[in-house]
């Protein structure tokens, strides 16, 4: 944690980490938690939606995925 | 980034009518697997990029209703597909959704969340019993390859821990799960007592740090950092 710190102090990213926005191999590794979660084929193909756009995703747009499939 | 409004353009307008998870049908590893993998979730939508474990950046996260509404469907079940593993699991992820549950967003689903979990406080196995108010550990798998942090998991612990950078307006709750606690310690059988006393003594190590404070303070606009388990002690 302290050699990541560094090098955001480094690279002038000193005061705001961008913690907004994971990075390409985190949203694969979150894709993949999702589709162990909605591993049916028709869900499979919501998820894959949600993250086939490159713009990236938010925390929210998860929770509002997750909750309008579990909504009852 | 695409805003919560554009999700149906993607899921599609129907969606919401058409697309209803269910669990019917997993057995008891399916539900606990489903369960990890929403506690491995819950770090990166909270907070992203960042390793430390932090409440939410944005106070509009609705992590807790979201993993509550979940979790209640992994634990609809039979009783062979719904075992303590489950919902140890289940309140593994509970735990991690009160961490991240920002002030902002009220007390209501945290009390009610409370109340929900009387119920696994008498529960007959010892591993329910704790998960729900006291201590156990699970790996963070989110976190870097090898920071895989012990992480301290228990609900009511962590509820409490919630009242208490909420502040003086939210001990009245606290004090109805302490009115629990004492309960329990009367009636309950024994097996019971114990996980209820190691519960107590885990929440008596709970205190206020600065951040929470100044969390606390925008709420409830207190004046002194107090610990709220010395408040009830006293």
């Amino acid at each position: 944690m302290i050699d990541r710190r560094l090098a955001e102090l480094a690279s002038g990213a000193a005061t705001a980490p961008n913690v907004g926005i994971p990075s390409p191999r985190k949203v694969d590794r979150l894709q993949a938690l999702l589709l162990s979660i909605f591993p049916e084929p028709e869900e499979s193909r919501r998820i894959e939606s949600l993250f086939a756009h490159d713009s990236g995703f938010s925390g929210e747009t998860v929770c509002h995925y997750i909750r309008e499939a579990c909504s009852r | 980034m695409f805003a919560v409004s554009d999700l149906h353009l993607y899921l599609g307008p129907s969606s919401s009518s058409q697309f209803r998870k269910s669990f019917n049908g997993y057995d008891a590893q399916r539900r606990v697997s489903v369960a990890k993998a929403l506690s491995e979730l819950a770090c990166p939508l909270a907070h992203g990029e960042s390793p430390e474990c932090s409440r939410p950046m944005g106070k509009d996260l609705l992590l807790l209703s979201t993993y509550s509404m979940a979790i209640r469907l992994v634990l609809q079940g039979r009783a062979d597909e719904v075992t303590p593993a489950v919902r140890k699991s289940g309140n593994q992820v509970l735990c991690l959704a009160v961490r991240h549950h920002s002030i902002e967003l009220g007390l209501k689903e945290v009390d009610d969340l409370a109340i929900e979990l009387y119920q696994s406080l008498v529960h007959k196995n010892r591993a329910v019993r704790l998960s729900a108010g006291s201590v156990f550990t699970f790996d963070c798998v989110y976190l870097p390859l090898i920071m895989s942090l012990v992480i301290p998991s228990q609900v009511l612990v962590e509820i409490i821990s919630f009242y208490n950078r909420v502040g003086q307006v939210s001990w009245v709750r606290a004090e109805g799960i302490f009115d629990k606690f004492y309960e329990l310690l009367r009636d309950a059988r024994d097996p019971v007592k114990e996980t209820v006393l190691i519960t107590i003594g885990r929440v008596g190590r709970l205190g206020v740090c600065p951040d929470d404070f100044d969390c606390a303070h925008r709420f409830s606009g207190l004046q002194q950092p107090t610990s709220l388990a010395s408040r009830l002690v006293a």
